[in-house]
């Protein structure tokens, strides 16, 4: 009968822990029940019944047979479930066991492998918590996906908005829920112990709606606030009622003193706040008065919240219909802006948001070479292991059982790596912190959470796998039989050879790119330095300061105080010339005007948009910007004089000509710049040198100064903010300078700070700081991935060499002279180096483009790079080679061909 | 005789203990409950496998085939040390609800008592 065979056959599984079947459930269960029926039935024939009257009185008693037996065989399957899982979950124990037995035994191994990834995943997984804080996190209010920026660009180069569009694109889109206004605002404290200069925003109405911002304490900025003479509010950041207001719990109702006026305090915004949308310390209303809606000028950031399911390029499009309908006066050189409109957190971090993504790709990469580095570890380890994985087939295990076994092996590994990779990213991102250059919105935000442990784990998981069951495939089938005989060095290896050459190749590639950019990024900062700024960066010192408007109220009282300070400072000690202005250079987008010659008629084809800088006498001097002709701004053009400007290259050549102009007079169509609405006509006295404004990679625009004394009170209120830079040049020392200037102002009036006290050499460093940051990064990870290549070039060199003794010796023996030996084996070495350096010049051309934006004064495919990067690599790859074929060569013959 | 209905629960510490005398099978088992109690307690052989089977997926019995003494081959079930342990708490606990359930039953209604 089968059953005994079938029982034989369960012993034999059961000796191999194999599950039973459920068939074989199912069988078992059917003969349980029937032998229970039988036995039944012979007890009752016992007593007296009759066979077919037993087997009836046994089936009736018994109930419903067939029931029972699908109940049991439900039970049984689930219990073969359990045993599955618990054994499968066994053979992973012993699995991690054995792993980590045999990694105990190759400690050499163990620590490369898990060092070299190791510290790839921490310095992958540091910057990306980085990119993850500055780019990807949504801001940290509700909705914040739908919150943009509204930005026009006018020939591809980013605008403010103006007070017009704030009103058009408010009242008419469907397509934005709301739009608000904002423009920086700086105010002095005295609350603090001292006198603390701290920046912030004026905002219009809708602002803390269009943000939802919620604050912590007290009520937010809204409409009712926004209207011109309405009692002063303000709401402070977080930040600031900590540091300066001691977290008073009361200060809402409270009256804090704002550049000398009381502003009641309506709210505390809540720390999560801080730093989120640029270092802002308060908030007070814009308060525009009504007859702003009709001014064009340019000097508000604008925000938008989409409707939801509306996509920002529909608003985009929207914006842009609505402003053509504005008419002529909408239009800048008579084009009407494109409008762009980015998420709000982009938009903040877009000037760090391709460094970051290249810091983030590069450290992958180097990242990709430690991983081929370890994959060609494995393989020469794999080699050796051969015999013992086939010991182990021949004793019964199964290919599913050994790939099992490997791949549990390199998880281990990758998990010692994600271990270490977490306590190296911990340091890392704390290093990177403190290393970037800090204007960068959120970076202090940046820090291990848990989607930054998910990024470690899965690179632990990935790597591990991708250099460690990947360059095994090719053992699919392993030769068993040969193996256990022996002596088959070399034979059997073929493949693995292959896979060797492909990964050095490989690296090689991944190397030759990263110097690539490093070399551009190297390129782009000589060419950067050899761009002349227009102006003087050595020890020209720069400081803000600004009048409180409640003790200043009219522009003439200020001009007066701003000149008794010119002249204090000017009797300073060692200060040889010294001048105000209202924005440094290098200092970012300013508000602009049209502005034409006087004696055309003003039209959108004469008219030229033209930067403002207001300015005192003396100030191309102090700052070094030289005079090409006429003459300089003069004390006595003050309020009284007819109306004088200087004018700078650019805008002197749109105009005529450098020399031409001088004489000239320019008037322009914006309000402030009229007199009872008749355009003011303002006479060029002078043309400078151009200066740059947007950083070192953007040409000169036109620009045009004029004197302080000169101006309306909208640009002085609105358009600068009432705040001047005071310039001052000086042979002596830059400390015992600040001291002085301080002393200067102090003199004229003790409650004016002096604060960013800076030399225009510093201010062009900061302006240079992320830029330099990539540079220096780049370069470091392009040496370090050139060094692992090094590495993985000299283990794959050197352990061919070993392979190849026995022929070398027999060539040796035969009268090879020993370079001809060691030429041999670099000839080999350098085969796979040669192909990853003309695919990874390639790819190295095909990355330039794509991150052509990044390089400045060099061309993506600038042929010294490349032939630096491609000489670097050959270099070192060759150096590489060369010890581990010296070392061969220098065998002895004999025994050479004695070695297996 | 009276046959007595088996209340719930208690078929699996029936089982446990019958199989604590010896392994068994199932037909074993429902035969020594009916002798043990004098034939005034059966088990519905409906209830008894599938109770048998679940026992031996929590792991408290264990199943193997052998010969029976009709000589042929039978499943049969042996307590495991984790079964042992659950019939030790099962009992005490039954001892202890059926003595306070024939405390409840036993009571004398309160006017007797003034």
């Amino acid at each position: 009968m089968s059953a005994r065979g079938a029982g034989g056959d369960r012993r034999w599984r059961k000796l191999f822990r194999l599950p039973e079947g459920r068939r074989q459930a199912a069988v078992d269960v059917a003969r349980e029940i029937q032998h229970h029926l039988d036995l039944c039935t012979n007890d009752l024939i016992t007593a007296g019944l009759s066979p077919d009257a037993a087997r009836a009185e046994s089936r009736r008693r018994f109930g419903d047979p067939e029931g029972t037996a699908a109940e049991c065989r439900t039970i049984e399957g689930e219990r073969q479930e359990h045993v599955r899982r618990r054994e499968w979950l066994q053979g992973v124990r012993q699995d991690i066991g054995y792993a980590l037995r045999t990694l105990r035994r190759a400690p050499g191994f163990t620590i490369a492998a898990v060092l070299t990834l190791g510290l790839g995943i921490g310095a992958t997984t540091a910057m990306f918590s980085v990119v993850d804080a500055v780019l990807l996190r949504p801001l940290p209010f509700p909705g914040s996906e739908r919150v943009v920026a509204l930005v026009p660009y006018s020939a591809g180069v980013e605008q403010r908005g103006s007070p017009a569009l704030l009103a058009a694109w408010g009242e008419q889109s469907r397509s934005l829920e709301l739009i608000a206004a904002m423009t920086e605002r700086f105010a002095t404290i005295l609350d603090g112990g001292g006198a603390e200069r701290i920046g912030g925003a004026a905002v219009s109405g809708r602002f803390f709606d269009v943000l939802a911002l919620r604050p912590a304490l007290g009520r937010p900025l809204g409409p009712a606030d926004d209207q011109p003479g309405r009692p002063a509010v303000v709401v402070l950041s977080h930040a600031l009622w900590t540091r300066t207001y001691g977290a008073d719990p009361g200060i809402v109702g409270r009256t804090v003193r704002f550049d000398g006026a009381g502003h009641t305090v309506i709210g505390v915004m809540p720390a999560r706040l801080d730093g989120a949308i640029g270092a802002m310390d308060f908030w007070v209303p814009l308060a525009l008065p009504i007859s702003q809606r009709e001014n064009f000028t340019p000097y508000l950031t604008l925000v938008g919240r989409l409707v939801p399911g509306i996509e920002a390029t529909v608003a985009a499009r929207e914006l842009e219909d609505l402003t053509v309908r504005l008419g002529a006066r909408a239009a800048k050189d008579g084009v009407f802006p494109t409008i762009s409109a980015p998420r709000l957190h982009q938009q903040l971090a877009d000037d760090y948001s391709r460094p970051l993504r290249l810091m983030l790709t590069a450290v992958g990469v180097v990242l990709l070479i430690g991983c081929a580095n370890v994959a060609i570890l494995v393989l020469a380890r794999s080699v050796g292991r051969a015999r013992e994985l086939a010991v182990r087939a021949s004793l019964g295990a199964g290919q599913g059982r050994l790939v099992r076994q490997l791949a549990v092996e390199h998880l281990v590994i990758g998990a010692l790596a994600a271990g270490c990779g977490i306590l190296v990213a911990a340091l890392c991102t704390r290093a990177l912190i403190s290393t970037i250059p800090m204007e960068i919105p959120r970076l202090a935000d940046a820090q291990l959470d848990l989607r930054a442990l998910v990024v470690a784990a899965t690179l632990g998981v990935v790597t591990s796998l991708l250099c460690g069951v990947a360059p095994l495939l090719h053992q699919r089938r392993l030769p068993i039989r040969a193996l256990l005989q022996g002596g088959t060095r070399g034979s059997t290896d073929h493949r693995g050879d292959q896979w060797r050459r492909m990964l050095v190749g490989a690296e090689v590639a991944l190397v030759v790119v990263l110097l690539t950019g490093a070399g551009l990024l190297i390129r782009t900062a000589t060419a950067l330095g050899r761009v002349d700024p227009g102006f003087d960066v050595g020890g020209v010192l720069t400081a803000r300061l600004a009048l409180p408007q409640r003790d200043y109220p009219e522009l003439n009282r200020t001009v007066l105080a701003y000149d008794a300070m010119l002249a204090a400072v000017r009797s300073q000690p060692g200060i040889t010339s010294a001048a105000l202005v209202s924005r440094v250079p290098l200092g970012g987008s300013a508000t602009s005007i049209d502005v034409a010659l006087a004696d055309v008629p003003f039209s959108r084809l004469s008219a030229v948009n033209a930067a403002l800088r207001i300015t005192s006498p003396d100030y191309f001097r102090s700052i070094g910007v030289p005079l090409l002709a006429g003459r300089d701004l003069r004390q006595t053009d003050d309020a009284g004089a007819a109306s004088v400007v200087v004018v700078n290259a650019s805008l002197a050549r749109h105009l005529g000509g450098e020399t031409a102009v001088i004489g000239r007079r320019i008037r322009s169509d914006n309000s402030a710049f009229a007199v009872n609405g008749v355009p003011r006509e303002m006479e060029i006295v002078g043309v400078v040198g151009d200066v740059l404004d947007g950083g070192l990679r953007v040409a000169a625009q036109p620009e045009f100064y004029a004197p302080l004394g000169q101006v309306d009170e909208e640009p002085w209120n609105y358009w600068i903010g009432r705040e001047m830079l005071l310039v001052a040049r000086a042979g002596g020392d830059q400390a015992q300078l600040a001291a002085a200037l301080r002393r200067a102002v102090a003199s004229v009036d003790p409650r004016v700070p002096l604060y960013d006290v800076r030399t225009t050499g510093e201010r062009l460093s900061r302006s240079l700081a992320v830029e330099r940051f990539t540079t220096y990064l780049l370069a470091l990870l392009g040496a370090l991935g050139l060094g692992l290549a090094a590495l993985g070039i000299n283990g794959v060199v050197a352990y061919s060499a070993t392979q190849r003794t026995r022929e070398i010796g027999v060539r040796l023996a035969l009268g090879a002279t020993a370079s001809q030996a060691i030429g041999l084996i670099v000839r080999q070495g350098m085969r796979p180096v040669i192909i990853g350096l003309v695919v990874g010049l390639g790819a190295a051309a095909l990355m330039a483009r794509a991150v052509a934006g990044m390089f400045f004064g060099v061309s993506p495919l600038d042929p010294v790079s490349l032939f630096w990067a491609a000489s670097l690599l050959t270099g070192v790859s060759l150096l590489a080679c060369y010890g581990p074929a010296r070392r061969i060569a220098r065998v002895e013959p004999a025994s050479a061909l004695r070695s297996e | 005789m009276n046959r007595v209905e088996l209340v719930r629960g208690t078929l699996d510490v029936m089982i446990l203990k019958a199989l604590t005398l010896a392994p068994m099978h199932g037909y074993a088992v429902t035969r020594w409950v009916s002798d043990a109690t004098d034939g005034r307690l059966d088990i519905v052989e409906g209830a008894l496998y599938p109770a048998l089977h679940r026992l031996e997926k929590r792991g408290l019995v264990k199943s193997e085939w052998g010969v029976s003494e009709n000589n042929r081959q039978a499943r049969f079930y042996r307590i495991t040390p984790v079964g042992r342990q659950q019939l030790r708490e099962d009992v005490s606990a039954w001892r202890e609800y059926t003595e306070l359930l024939s405390r409840v039953l036993g009571a004398v209604p309160v006017e007797a008592t003034r």
